[in-house]
């Protein structure tokens, strides 16, 4: 290219992209100014909407299927979930919904909304944690086990349990639900005989409960933190730590496996 | 007129400052582009999986369980529920957002370039031209030319006009290109979110909507350009009121250095806004950044830009026109 071109090329480009840079700026001048919801009304049109996934695992529950205590933030869900992706890569979708402190109060209202039976009834495998708060909470605080208070707070669960697998089974027929059973975090402090039994009487609850149903599973917890409590809780002494949650994210996937294998061997 | 621009823009471009600047971003941009890299690989190696599909459905899942919490502000909702938009419009679309392609990169370069880098690249592109013709002697030949002199210096003042918007386009060409080899060169049409704004303290999303990239990008480099010119023409009052080379320069550098220094070091000495050199960043408004100082908004922002180069430029042409040229 001789110097005379490239020096009218370089004059040229530079007045054409002064043009548009000027556009530019008018433009985003114009657009900051003059803001309108019509264009984001406009957008929503060009998003369709999500497809359907091949294997939806959705948690429900409390504080335990959030993770809390897990440093990384996994909890038994996190790490499950992790497993299946690995399996069955892009076909696996999770939904975590648990929310922190929830008693079965509170997810009998949560399975209400909207968002969440729809995702409900899409799901394949379902998993709770249910039950502590309930129990923890109602029974007069860790110091003072308060009998009578427990008895009648498990009365309320049993009939919340009920309420919530007739619900879940109404949304959706075919998906496996798992429900962790409770474990005694204070397994090494004084009332320990007391509070064991109060937590095997609420599993005892949780057994007769899902018999009733079909492809309910409850998943005991109780002795993976039995006899070495320090161990596997975390230093609220009342959630499990990253070993406890990947004690429990080995049995649920023990179990998960079969249901896994049955599916696929029923698709064939 | 036209031929005394054109005579002006070739003795900038000549001059080979635009040769240099032109080199500066060749070594800094893949520097750049392999930082950005670098940080997008570290973020895949910290969630464990390549997966990003995975990774999108689950945080769009847990933007999701945060709408249904009742404790969350509305303002807050609408934003999140945007964010699941472009996520879900990354999901459909099989957009990779860690990866996404050479724009993305020249978008968050424009806008991290805006405050700082860029001026100090107008500064050194603007900081002698007049000056230079002082140290150089050939403002004499400059002078005796039957041409007024006003027209002399706007046409000088033209030919930076032009100068700095062929700088912006070198830059967005190489960005692109050098950019590209590693994230690919897709990704115009991904969709960006516009239009927050700041009402004291609060975020006011009620006009937030999504523009394709490219449309982004353009007035992303158009806000650039203006600020650019700002910078350029209180520069080139320095060059006419300096007469070295290196006094101006230094002083536009100082002055745009510590523009960017206050804004970080004093966010709440309010009348820091009426300093030309804090109003820079004018993409914070169009990505929606939390503005530092209090009060300031694109109309502001210009109002102060406009401002001062207005009294730049007049200051610039009395002093040009007065002088007595005895050096």
């Amino acid at each position: 290219m001789n110097r005379k071109t490239f020096a009218y090329l370089l004059y040229s480009s530079a007045i054409v992209s002064f043009v548009i840079l000027f556009i530019g700026f008018i433009l985003a001048v114009w657009d900051l100014t003059h803001p309108s919801k019509s264009s984001a009304l406009a957008a929503k049109k060009q998003i369709p909407t999500p497809q359907a996934q091949e294997g939806l695992f959705v948690g429900l529950g409390d504080s335990l299927t959030r993770g809390v205590g897990d440093s990384k933030g996994l909890g038994y869900f996190g790490l499950v979930r992790e497993q299946l992706a690995k399996k069955n890569p892009g076909r696996i979708s999770a939904v975590n919904l648990a929310i922190n402190g929830q008693t079965s109060t509170d997810l009998v209202k949560q399975i209400q909304q909207e968002k969440v039976r729809i995702l409900i009834a899409k799901a394949r495998w379902i998993t709770i944690t249910i039950g502590g708060n309930d129990l923890f909470r109602g029974s007069g605080g860790l110091e003072k086990l308060d009998l009578k208070a427990a008895k009648k707070s498990r009365e309320i669960y049993e009939k919340n349990l009920t309420t919530l697998f007739t619900e879940i089974r109404k949304l959706n027929s075919k998906a496996t639900v798992f429900l962790f059973g409770l474990y005694n975090p204070f397994g090494d402090l004084a009332d320990e005989k007391i509070s064991s039994q109060l937590v095997a009487e609420w599993n005892e609850t949780m057994q007769k409960v899902s018999a009733r149903f079909n492809q309910i599973v409850v998943i005991p917890t109780f002795d993976l933190f039995q006899l070495e409590p320090g161990k596997y809780l975390y230093s609220d002494h009342f959630h499990p730590n990253d070993a406890g949650y990947q004690r429990m994210a080995t049995r649920l996937l023990q179990v998960l496996e079969d249901t896994e294998e049955g599916e696929e061997s029923h698709d064939q | 007129m036209f031929n005394l621009v054109y005579n002006e823009y070739f003795k900038l471009i000549r001059k080979k400052r635009m040769f240099v600047i032109t080199l500066i971003l060749l070594v800094l941009i893949p520097i750049f582009t392999y930082a950005q890299y670098k940080t997008a690989k570290n973020a895949m190696e910290q969630l464990g999986t390549s997966d990003w599909r995975a990774i999108l459905q689950q945080q769009i899942v847990d933007q999701q369980n945060r709408l249904s919490s009742s404790r969350l502000a509305p303002e807050w909702k609408e934003r999140i529920r945007l964010n699941i938009k472009q996520q879900q419009y990354y999901l459909d679309h099989d957009i990779n957002p860690t990866a996404p392609g050479a724009p993305t990169f020249m978008r968050e370069f424009i806008e991290g370039a805006i405050s700082l880098f860029l001026p100090l690249l107008v500064v050194v592109l603007a900081a002698d031209l007049v000056s230079s013709e002082h140290s150089g002697g050939t403002i004499k030949l400059l002078l005796t030319r039957p041409v007024p002199r006003w027209k002399i210096l706007l046409s000088k003042y033209f030919a930076l006009l032009l100068g700095i918007s062929l700088m912006l386009l070198i830059t967005a060409i190489l960005g692109y290109l050098i950019s590209g080899v590693i994230f690919g060169y897709k990704g115009w049409n991904i969709p960006v979110l516009t239009g927050f704004q700041m009402q004291k303290e609060h975020l006011i999303t009620d006009y937030v909507h999504i523009v394709p990239q490219w449309k982004y990008l353009l007035m992303a480099f158009g806000l650039a350009w203006f600020s650019s010119i700002a910078v350029g023409t209180i520069s080139f009052m320095a060059s006419v009121l300096l007469r070295s080379t290196a006094s101006s320069m230094g002083a536009m550098l100082a002055a745009v250095v510590a523009g960017s220094l206050l804004t970080q070091i004093a966010p709440n000495w309010n009348e820091l806004r009426y300093i030309a050199f804090i109003n820079l960043g004018l993409t914070d408004y169009l990505a929606g950044n939390p503005i530092l100082v209090e009060g300031m908004n694109l109309p502001f922002s210009l109002a102060v830009l406009s401002v001062w180069s207005l009294i730049a430029i007049i200051i610039a042409f009395i002093a040009f026109t007065r002088r007595d040229v005895t050096t």
